[in-house]
């Protein structure tokens, strides 16, 4: 990641350190004394008309697009002719009023923000959609080009399942594209695609390749929509799912951080109901059925653990698991074999600063911070911040600390 | 060679065939130009000895380094063409490399005899001049739209070039340096650059627009807050809704994202961690998670830190996601450390009383980081620095580049200034300490607080900057074109 991009990085082409020839260095001077001229020029034109839209602008728009698309093409990190490309295609459209208006009318005004998208004319739509996907393809990490592409999708009028294709495509060659994720929750929120049919994707990446950790990452989004809080028998068959899901995963190559990463949040989702609503009488049958979820868990980490005992994984998992179980019991009243699951998490915590050397900072303060809460995901559906840190009621006669953490 | 490796304890095989590949020689003599030697066997073997006396200590090649950014000052190749809009970004990685190698200023033992610091200082602020719209902000060159993230990057430099003639709080300026400094502080027009920040401020999100009509994301958040927190231009109706912005970026993974919504990512981080610090509520985020998260960065064999899980190691993430530890580090203990000053309204921290006087350390972190410090510096001593010809990179087998050059030494920085300690911690020869740099902004520490010093009595305050900024377009005439 970097802010801009730097140089040997650009299409994932490996830079030659060959020096160049002679020929090759007057060929590169050329290109750049090319570059330099159109860009100068397309700056000062700009700047002279200040963005207006009238007729004398838009009848020069064909060749200004075309000149701005050769230099977005060599270096599609040039944000500025992003926004001339904007302004002309507001120009040809003929839309009315100078941005620099009625951006000066409201300096000053919290509320002065974005120009809103504008519905482009299908022939200029498919010209630009075109032209933006090309930008992609060699950069696919340009912020502005996929900025772009959104603002001409917003507008209306393109194909959303064409769009949801193009970052199917764009996945395929980079998993990990978060500026492609973005764009996919985007076209989804758009077009109404129901989390069940986002959901059957992530699985499709997922069985694909088990190391797929922005799909895994994305799926917990889905969950999150799908069932946002309480605890109820969908939430732990839910559970049940997952964890087979990710017990095929993990069985297979236990070293692959995706999957535990996604177990990780999954143990935290799938307790969160039952944690923060406060106990009632209805509860106790599913409570039960949720520590025998953790604890059936808790049974096949022991089990990798046997199998793979170099890998932390499976360890760092079975102390997470083991902190939830101790809190669900604490939650159900059983104080007794909370405590003595707690010690057991204590175990196996000491056990990981041996395993995981280069961590032994952490596990340490994890076990002097018994106390804290933090609720394991600071993301809540609609961006909430969490919830405030809830006090349990301390039972006197328990030796506990009164916040048994949630992760390991 | 059997031996040799297994004698190797320390140090990984692949840091170990970068040394052997790279030639790397001992510390050389008094000459600091002279010419790097071929490595011997016995040498490689003696890093990893048990004996200090026989070992090498391996060494921060300054000189290299320093001729390489200054070369990129005059002039760069044509792959830089990527790099069109975002020419205060080299101007910032350079110049802080160079500061951070204490050669940006003639007082400083490795300015460099064929250049002249004080003309070099005053050229950079001209060439950055030249990127300052009139409606407010630096853009990626002349003509060029205002847009965050090479405004923050021309500001840095700008306040790093106006500080550098002064290391110590009470040292007093040569009339050479105010003038520089006069020069690069007041090329900055902070009156037009606060409307400008407000108009990028999209209501709905609570974030801030890269530009006008740009995406919006956490990079935007951190921009905005750090350079208004140094120019003094912080307010109420600047920040609200920011933090809440911040906060919905951090993930279930315990580190941050973007946007709200995507996975957690090294650079944005950063930029989330240290948005909310200097806003004061980064208590709110979940910080325990967020330290499991970074930890868990740090690769295994090589020491250095990734971006995200399950990717590659990467040298400038030893800033972005070393420096977020040593910011992390100051926020869990804050009583035990040495003052920082954040924002124009906190005291200057010259004239605080320095925090107890032992180190709050423990045994088995001794460094009070959630991370190895030492692992860190090694990565950046011995798999980045690009032998012999100086300049770091992102991990062997990459090319060179001035983003890394800077984030490299940044993060080595971090590493040897943990917070919690009041002496630095050293990997290597001792002549491989740089100074600390500022953990929200990643300048100089001092370099920071002589610029909020300065800009703490400049005028603030919401109404009376756009009543500026308003009688300065009236003189004007209206309607300035950037």
């Amino acid at each position: 990641w970097t802010w801009p991009r730097v140089p040997g990085r650009m299409h994932g082409v490996k830079k030659s350190s060959a020096p160049l020839s002679d020929e090759e260095k007057s060929a590169k001077a050329k290109k750049v004394a090319l570059y330099k001229q159109l860009a100068g020029k397309l700056l000062e034109a700009r700047n002279a008309v200040g963005g207006s839209r009238d007729v004398a602008v838009a009848q020069v728009g064909a060749e200004v697009l075309g000149l701005q698309a050769q230099l977005l093409r060599v270096n599609p990190d040039f944000y500025s002719l992003w926004n001339h490309r904007k302004e002309m295609l507001l120009a040809q459209q003929g839309a009315s009023g100078s941005p620099e208006a009625s951006r000066g009318a409201e300096l000053g005004s919290i509320e002065a923000c974005g120009r809103p998208p504008l519905s482009l004319e299908a022939s200029a739509l498919q010209s630009e959609l075109q032209f933006t996907a090309e930008c992609i393809r060699r950069q696919p990490k340009s912020y502005s080009a996929w900025h772009h592409r959104l603002w001409c999708v917003r507008g209306g009028g393109a194909d959303l399942a064409s769009e949801l294709d193009l970052c199917k495509q764009f996945l395929e060659a980079d998993e990990r594209n978060f500026h492609c994720w973005a764009y996919r929750m985007q076209i989804v929120a758009m077009a109404g695609i129901s989390p069940e049919e986002e959901l059957d994707f992530t699985t499709e990446k997922i069985m694909q390749n088990f190391s797929n950790y922005s799909a895994f990452h994305y799926r917990s989004k889905i969950l999150d929509v799908l069932h946002p809080s309480a605890l109820g028998p969908e939430v732990l068959e839910r559970l049940r799912e997952e964890l087979e899901l990710v017990g095929q995963a993990v069985f297979t190559e236990p070293d692959d951080q995706s999957a535990w990463w996604y177990h990780r949040f999954l143990l935290d989702w799938g307790t969160r109901g039952a944690l923060q609503a406060p106990r009632s009488e209805d509860d106790g049958q599913e409570l039960g059925e949720l520590v025998s979820i953790l604890r059936g868990e808790v049974d096949q980490l022991e089990e990798l653990i046997g199998v793979s005992p170099e890998s932390k994984w499976p360890h760092s998992a079975l102390a997470n698991c083991l902190s939830f179980l101790a809190r669900v019991l604490a939650h159900s009243g059983e104080h007794v074999e909370s405590e003595q699951v707690l010690g057991n998490w204590k175990e196996r915590v000491v056990s990981l600063m041996e395993l995981d050397p280069e961590r032994r900072g952490y596990y340490r303060s994890l076990l002097e911070k018994g106390s804290s809460v933090g609720s394991g995901s600071a993301s809540l559906p609609g961006g909430e911040t969490p919830p405030p840190q809830q006090v349990e009621v301390e039972d006197p006669g328990a030796v506990l600390p009164p916040h048994p953490p949630p992760l390991s | 060679c059997r031996a040799l490796w297994t004698a190797l304890r320390n140090l990984s095989r692949p840091m170990v065939e970068n040394l052997v590949e790279a030639g790397f020689a001992q510390q050389g003599g008094a000459d600091p130009w002279a010419a790097l030697a071929p490595v011997d066997s016995d040498a490689v073997y003696s890093i990893a000895a048990d004996d200090p006396e026989r070992r090498v200590k391996i060494r921060l090649m300054r000189e290299r380094h320093v001729l390489y950014l200054l070369k990129g000052l005059q002039g760069l190749s044509a792959s830089y063409v990527c790099l069109d809009a975002s020419r205060p970004w080299l101007c910032y990685w350079i110049t802080h490399a160079l500061d951070l190698l204490d050669a940006l200023h003639p007082a400083r033992p490795l300015h460099h005899p064929q250049s002249t610091a004080r003309g070099l200082r005053l050229r950079i602020v001209q060439s950055l001049s030249f990127c300052q719209n009139s409606t407010g902000g630096f853009g990626g060159g002349n003509q060029q739209l205002s847009h965050c993230a090479p405004n923050y990057a021309a500001c840095l430099a700008l306040l790093a070039i106006g500080a550098a003639g002064q290391t110590s709080p009470g040292e007093t300026l040569s009339d050479e340096d105010l003038a520089v400094r006069e020069a690069a502080w007041g090329a900055i027009d902070r009156v037009a650059m606060y409307s400008w920040f407000l108009s990028l401020k999209d209501p709905a999100s609570g974030g801030f627009r890269m530009h006008d009509d740009g995406e919006v994301d956490v990079r935007g958040t951190y921009t905005v807050i750090a350079i208004s927190s140094l120019l003094n231009i912080l307010t109420p109706e600047l920040t609200k809704g920011v933090a809440e912005f911040a906060l919905a970026c951090q993930t279930y993974e315990g580190g941050f994202g973007g946007e709200p919504g995507v996975e957690a990512h090294g650079g944005y981080v950063f930029c989330a961690l240290a948005a909310l610090a200097l806003l004061g509520r980064a208590k709110e985020a979940d910080l325990l998670s967020l330290e499991r998260w970074l930890a868990d960065r740090q690769t295994h064999h090589e020491g250095g830190f990734q971006g995200r899980a399950n990717k590659l190691v990467d040298g400038c993430y030893s800033f972005w996601q070393g420096g977020t530890g040593a910011l992390l580090a100051f926020l869990n203990a804050p009583e035990s450390c040495p003052p920082i000053r954040w924002t124009c309204d906190q005291p200057d921290p010259s004239s605080q009383s320095r925090a107890s006087g032992h180190d709050a350390v423990h045994p088995d972190f001794p460094c009070g980081l959630c991370f190895d410090s030492t692992r860190l510096q090694q990565y950046t001593l011995i798999c980045a620095q690009q032998f012999p010809e100086g300049g770091l990179r992102d991990k062997p087998g990459k090319p060179r580049d001035y983003y890394h050059t800077c984030y490299n030494l940044s993060g080595l920085s971090a590493a040897q200034h943990p917070p919690t300690k009041h002496d630095p911690v050293v990997w290597g020869d001792a002549s491989n300490l740089l100074p600390e740099v500022h953990p929200a902004f990643n300048i100089r520490k001092t370099a920071a607080h002589q610029a909020l010093e300065f800009f703490s009595s400049q005028p603030s305050g919401h109404a009376t900057l756009l009543h500026l900024f308003e009688e300065r377009n009236k003189l004007r005439g209206s309607g300035d074109v950037a």
